[in-house]
């Protein structure tokens, strides 16, 4: 068997990992359903270790798929009292998600000594790693960990990283002929995604409130899957808005999503997710995916296309964007793909159009300037209103940022 | 009705996964029902509606497990199929590796960048091949760090230049040291983390700077290295302007300092005039006569950027210096560090002496160090780096030059350089070295001081405060600075050191800029790059050269794809010229669209004569030209047999007599837009097939095949190979011609395709293309007008030799390699042909000129009693196959060719793995289905199969070299290297 001198370095993300609120501590079982606020505050006073006393965090191997694993670490000091934290640990081979440790060198041969329920030992950094000036993204600055022991290998956390960050970039042009038919090729989870994704895009472009909940609650754990389709989905748009320098819907998103408890509409992971993209961050894979359909999107046409066979139509350019989503879960990169295009739809068509509705035109048909004015014409205007922008494909009554 | 349902906490697994093991749950006997989710709503409202009661609570992670069976047995077998299916899936995930064979390590740069999201490669290649490793990086979209030394100026020129056309940036050559997002690079201390971006055209000198940046409490974004000749001159500072623009626009960033050895002037300026442009304040740290210490470029640039100057710390100092009599002998491992020593002693002592001597000073050499006049040295100059590693990493030499001090030594000056790549624990060494010589001293009555820089920080890989401990425990005194050191040592000869803090004279000031607020917006329209971001994020790293780089990054969790060098075949410039050549990658790239565009389809047959316009005398055979006296056995044996089978010559004999005097002339097949199988003799009555590629009009032609045993392609010339070959002349042909003519022409492309889908690879395997072939002329061959049993003939003969579609692949492959000629600076190889004496290959981009070696005798497994001493070498035009990417390239969808070449499945899968790396595309058409139907490794890359030495593999028959004998065997054998160094050359010669 392996020895216990193996030692993997690691690397961990300075996003703070999600809390599992099913306590594991002592037999109790703190329920934040059952029971009623004034006695859970109450409870963590009894259960609190001093700080000292916790070098040794308890933790547990919760599954081990083929390319890393997920350990619950306890965490006696929380807002609900104690619980465990989920981290992620991924090797060279899984999905980087924004939080969690990575291990490059970790392979099967280590994930085979793991089983789900395996005991870990965790020693937490003494003091926070060498930050300099910069303070952590995120105010819930717990003391991460410094070494995972394993019964057969261990971890040494010797580097913190900054997670990956979606930029914001000019999304100048954008081509709604090929928005539609990009669109047109994802497979969401959920089959009405795209009309709930695109009403809360709009909502929040538009910048109404009360829409704006309603469509974050339509979306919340909505859907198949351990990430529900409508949680990408919100990543999706969270992505979106930030990608387009969509501060202030953004903030909305932000502010909206605040006071609901995530924890009790869907998976905490899940949850953690949609709040990492919210700060814009996301896999590696998302962010290519956005990078090809930015290049896509809003790369001039040229007349006549040139002969490499590469340029020689859009729907050339669609695997950069969409083989990248593949890759990502069942149905999420689609799923959350769907809400990222939801907002670039919305923002160059007429405000009160939904993908929804122009997904039913063929896309063989591009929609003419007199279907657009009757769809124009429905619905109220928001007050502020951008010029009529003419494209390449002559003049659209459409708004284009 | 029993039932169970059971609750798991905190369990995470993928839908795909759940879906799975409910089906095997469920197909489980007497189980009735299983319900497997996540404690979802949706999934909760369906557990419920299936008559099951959740007791407890649960949240959406908790993952709910409700069976139902009809007896408690049943049930049990359900919740252990449960655990079976999850465990099941968890190996199945680890354990999957494909259909065999091991995993093909990237032999290339652009191979490990493609299969890695690497943004930066480390090349630390000796210097003559750093340039093709430099420039493969960036063709594949990676910045560089370049750690090789021996680099040219025009080459550094032309790297950079092609660097900065791409967004990216080459760090080098002779670059050491960066740190990249927190990650160190080379040789790089491990230090806070921070708002101060470092250029540095001096690896030791940047690392003097970042370690008094962290001891100040400040910190370091990123240091980002340009190589010790970036600001001369020369190079005009191309890489320290795309440093500046990448640090202007990082977030992270906010002051910048410049550090380097004396640098040239009007470079200086006009990066001041880019710093001004991007609205950034930049920090000078440049060692020049009137800027002496690196150390007061720092305290400048830490209270301009209002940061306290903390006193720079020092340990075993106690007593002020007394003064001595003797000289200065600094004995340094990085060359910044004595350049700085020298520009403080200078003032004070005059020119000092040594391997890297200032202007108007006395150049010596390191090896011998005589301490009659201050002297100070490098032992990282080239000089004292030939044969052995650098001195941070092997200190020896300056341990031994410490102990040979002489009497005359009046104060030791010293530094130590800790980080990531240094000498693990240098410290002891060296505090043992300097007991001694201390001691030497003191028997001789003197007094020896001994004066240390130390740089490096506490969270370095060494015990910093270990080697503090040591070093003053020998009696030596210790500064972080190494100005101060200079200016300790100093002291102890009675000098005081002239060394201003404020170092405004000649140094460009750092300018107050008017809207200095902070970085720029990246979406801020003024050109400012961001090096494709490669300050975003921690990179991922390939490395070539020196593992010990490599090594470090591990260590760091820094994910690496180490790519396993070696020294090219053939001539390193010849390489490079070539590989630098600005019309490669378009070049390459339109012909290999070429190639896998190209179609073919077999439109009907002729005689050559007619087809070819081949006169009565003139023959054609396979390989690259060739004189009759060169010939092998079965070359000879086929151009007599055909001479003959002319009606030319009565005898065998006089048949050779007229082709030897030149009578009857012979020329390579390829000339004349044909191929033939071994020896591939083409005589005017013979018919040949006739394809054309309906997407670039060309045209191949291939004649009949003759079937296996005695036959004149194997060199047999008897009465019954000639009695066949006028069957075919008189029957075979003229039926195909009307078959075809009658079916229309036929997609021999797609046969390609379908042959590799049915385990042939179309070189040694061709009997799924010849029933193809065969079934689609069926319906009406047997309503032609000609004798039945000739038609019946026919039919058997095709029926009965496997290998006869290979005179259809042939000219298939050969035309798409011909869509591809032409095309100037490509290093595709468009034929790879054999006449069994020679082996010739041609590119794209030479036209018609071969570059030839010796043909080869195959590796294999003999028929009979045969043996390799009964083989003749490599022959044949059908190479051509493996050239278009099939035959021995797609072993891997043919593995039962092993039985007849030799090896084991997985050597052919491996094979086809390795072929890849020498490649440059897959074809979209062509596919192999065990590789989850990745096309064929397409389009021969020349310079890939120098720089990996893998020549491609060719499975093929082999002749006896007896004219006559027939087939003696199959086996493996590749081109001789010859043809490929050769061909470099010749293409680097068309460049000039």
């Amino acid at each position: 068997m392996r020895s216990r001198s193996v030692v993997l370095p690691a690397t961990a993300s300075l996003l703070p990992v999600p809390r599992i609120d099913a306590a594991r501590v002592g037999g109790a079982e703190h329920s934040p359903i059952a029971r009623d606020s004034a006695e859970a505050r109450q409870a963590p006073v009894e259960v609190r270790h001093a700080p000292s006393e916790a070098r040794l965090a308890p933790a547990e191997v919760v599954h081990v798929f083929a390319a890393g694993l997920y350990l619950a670490v306890g965490d006696s000091e929380g807002p609900r009292g104690p619980g465990r934290r989920l981290l992620p640990i991924m090797g060279p081979g899984a999905l980087l998600l924004p939080f969690g440790l990575s291990v490059p060198q970790l392979d099967s041969t280590h994930l085979a000594t793991l089983r789900a329920g395996t005991t870990a030992r965790v020693v937490p950094a003494v003091s926070p790693m060498r930050l300099g000036s910069h303070p952590p993204i995120f105010e819930d600055h717990v003391p991460s960990p410094r070494w995972i022991g394993f019964p057969d290998f261990a971890l040494h956390i010797v580097r913190t990283h900054r997670p990956l960050r979606v930029k914001t970039q000019l999304w100048k042009g954008l081509d709604p002929i090929t928005l539609v038919a990009l669109a047109g090729h994802l497979r969401p989870g959920l089959s009405d995604l795209g009309s709930r994704a695109g009403d809360l895009a709009s909502a929040l472009l538009d910048e109404d409130v009360a829409d704006t909940e309603a469509g974050v609650r339509a979306l919340i754990g909505a859907g198949p899957g351990s990430t529900p389709s409508g949680d990408d989905a919100l990543s999706g748009i969270a992505l979106a808005l930030r990608s387009t320098g969509r501060n202030r819907p953004l903030d909305l998103l932000s502010r909206t999503l605040e006071p609901i408890d995530l924890a009790q509409a869907t998976p905490a992971l899940s949850a953690a997710l949609i709040r990492a993209a919210v700060a814009g961050h996301c896999v590696p894979e998302v962010a290519a995916a956005v990078e090809a359909a930015h290049r896509l999107l809003t790369t001039p046409r040229r007349e006549p296309p040139p002969r490499s066979a590469a340029f020689a139509t859009p729907a050339a350019g669609f695997p950069a964007v969409l083989s990248p989503l593949d890759g990502i879960g069942h149905s999420s990169g689609h799923d959350l793909f769907t809400g990222f295009l939801a907002v670039l739809t919305a923002l160059t068509c007429s405000r009160s159009t939904r993908p929804g509705v122009s997904r039913s035109l063929s896309p063989s048909r591009p929609p003419t300037a007199a279907m657009i004015r009757i769809r124009g014409g429905d619905g109220p205007r928001t007050p502020t209103r951008t010029p009529i922008q003419h494209s390449s494909k002559g003049t659209h009554p459409c708004h284009a940022h | 009705m029993p039932r169970s349902l059971t609750v798991r906490h905190g369990v995470y697994v993928d839908s795909v996964a759940l879906m799975q093991v409910s089906t095997e749950v469920k197909t489980t006997p007497g189980v009735d029902d299983a319900l497997i989710g996540m404690a979802s709503e949706l999934n909760l409202d369906l557990i419920h509606g299936a008559g099951f009661d959740i007791a407890e609570e649960v949240t959406p992670n908790d993952l709910i497990i409700a069976i139902r069976a009809q007896s408690e047995a049943a049930l049990s077998d359900g919740s252990n199929a449960v655990d079976v299916a999850f465990d099941r899936l968890a190996a199945a995930a680890r354990e999957s590796n494909g259909p065999g064979g091991s995993v093909q390590p990237a032999l290339t740069v652009e191979s490990a960048l493609a299969g890695s999201d690497a943004g930066l490669t480390l090349v630390s290649v000796p210097g003559e091949s750093a340039g093709v490793e430099t420039l493969a990086a960036l063709d594949s979209g990676s910045s560089v760090l370049l750690f090789s030394d021996n680099v040219d100026v025009s080459t550094e020129v032309e790297l950079k230049t092609r660097a900065a056309e791409r967004d990216l940036i080459v760090m080098g050559p002779d670059c050491g040291t960066a740190i990249i997002s927190g990650v160190g690079l080379g040789f790089a201390n491990e230090v806070r983390r921070g708002t101060f971006g470092i250029i540095a055209a001096s690896g030791t000198g940047a690392q003097q700077v970042s370690v008094l940046l962290d001891a100040a409490g400040a910190g370091v974004s990123h240091l980002i290295g340009t190589g010790g000749r970036d600001l001369s001159h020369e190079v005009g500072g191309l890489s320290a302007r795309q440093a500046l623009r990448a640090l202007a626009v990082d977030a992270e960033t906010e002051h910048i300092i410049v550090v380097s050895k004396p640098a040239d002037t009007e470079v200086v300026a006009e990066i001041e005039d880019l710093a001004a442009e991007l609205e950034v304040r930049v920090s000078w740290a440049i060692l020049g006569p009137d800027s002496p210490s690196l150390t007061a470029g720092v305290e400048t640039a830490l209270s301009t950027a209002d940061f306290t100057v903390p006193e720079w710390p020092h340990w075993g100092v106690s007593e002020p210096a007394e003064a001595l009599t003797g000289s200065l002998i600094g004995l340094f491992c990085g060359g910044t560090m004595a350049d700085e020593a020298m520009l403080i002693a200078r003032s004070a002592l005059g020119p000092i002496s040594s391997n890297i001597p200032l202007a108007g000073a006395e150049l010596v050499s390191g090896t011998t160090v005589s301490a009659d006049a201050h002297t100070v040295l490098d032992f990282g100059a080239d000089e004292m780096t030939r044969g052995r590693a650098h001195p941070m990493i092997d200190p020896s030499l300056r341990l031994q030059a410490i102990r040979d001090l002489g009497p005359r030594a009046g104060v030791l000056l010293l530094d130590l350089v800790l980080g990531h790549g240094a000498h693990a624990d240098p410290a002891d060494d060296l505090a043992a070295a300097i007991t001694e010589a201390k001691s030497a001293a003191a028997e001789e009555g003197r007094v020896l001081p001994v004066v240390v820089s130390l740089i490096g920080t506490s969270a370095d890989p060494q015990d910093f405060s270990a080697a503090v401990r040591a070093l003053v425990a020998a009696g030596a005194e210790v500064f972080l600075s190494n100005a101060d050191a200079s200016a300790r040592a100093l002291a102890h000869l009675g000098y005081e050191a002239q060394v201003s803090t404020v170092t405004e004279s000649s140094m460009p000031p750092s300018r107050a800029c008017p809207n200095s607020s902070g970085p720029q917006a990246a979406t801020d329209s003024a050109g400012t790059q961001s090096l494709s971001g490669l300050l975003e994020t921690a990179p991922s790293v390939v490395s070539v050269g020196l593992s010990l780089f490599a090594e470090e990054l591990r260590a760091q969790a820094v994910p690496v794809t180490e790519v396993p060098w070696k020294p090219a075949l053939g001539d390193p410039a010849a390489l490079y010229q070539v590989m630098a050549d600005p019309r490669r990658r378009e070049a390459n790239a339109q012909a290999v669209e070429r190639m896998l565009a190209a179609g073919a389809e077999v439109v009907g047959l002729r005689p050559a004569r007619e087809c070819l316009g081949l006169r009565e005398d003139e023959f054609l055979h396979s390989g690259p030209p060739l004189e009759w006296d060169r010939a092998s056995g079965p070359m000879r044996g086929a151009l007599a047999g055909a001479v003959v089978f002319e009606g030319l010559a009565e005898t065998l004999e006089a048949a050779e007599a007229g082709l030897a005097d030149g009578r009857f002339s012979f020329a390579p097949c390829h000339s004349r837009d044909a191929v033939g199988p071994m020896a591939g003799v083409v005589s005017p009555s013979m018919w040949m097939f006739e394809l054309i590629d309906p997407v670039h009009g060309n045209r191949a032609y291939c004649s009949l095949n003759e079937g296996l045993g005695k036959v004149l392609r194997y060199g047999a010339n008897n009465e019954e190979v000639l009695t066949r070959l006028k069957w075919m002349r008189d029957v075979l042909g003229p039926v195909l011609a009307a078959a075809l003519a009658a079916t229309g022409p036929l997609d021999t492309k797609n046969y390609v395709t379908q042959m590799l889908q049915s385990g042939d690879e179309g070189h040694n395997r061709n009997r799924t293309a010849t029933l193809l072939f065969l079934r689609d002329i069926m319906p009406k061959l047997f309503t032609l007008d000609f004798p039945a049993d000739d038609l019946a003939e026919v039919a058997r003969f095709l029926g009965a030799n496997d290998y006869f579609a290979l005179n259809l692949v042939m000219p298939t492959c050969k035309l798409a390699m011909a869509a591809a000629k032409g095309v100037p600076g490509s290093t595709l190889v468009v034929t790879m042909a054999r006449n069994g004496t020679d082996f010739g290959i041609q590119l794209a981009g030479t036209g018609e000129q071969w570059y030839s070696g010796p043909a080869q005798i195959a590796d294999g497994l003999y028929l009979g009693s045969y043996g390799v001493e009964d083989a003749n070498p490599d022959i044949g035009d059908s190479a051509i196959t493996e050239t278009a990417g099939i035959g021995g390239l797609a072993m891997a969808a043919a593995p039962a060719v092993v039985r007849l070449v030799g090896g084991d499945v997985a050597f052919a899968v491996d094979t086809t793995r390795r072929m890849y790396e020498i490649t440059l595309g897959e074809h979209p058409q062509h596919q192999i289905p065990v590789l989850e139907f990745r096309g064929v490794p397409s389009g021969i890359d020349l310079a890939k199969v120098l720089r990996t030495h893998v020549l491609p593999q060719i499975n093929t028959g082999m002749a006896g070299k007896v004219a006559g004998v027939g087939q003696v065997g199959a086996g493996l054998v590749t081109p001789p290297a010859e043809c490929f160094t050769s061909a470099i050359e010749g293409l680097s010669a068309q460049r000039r």
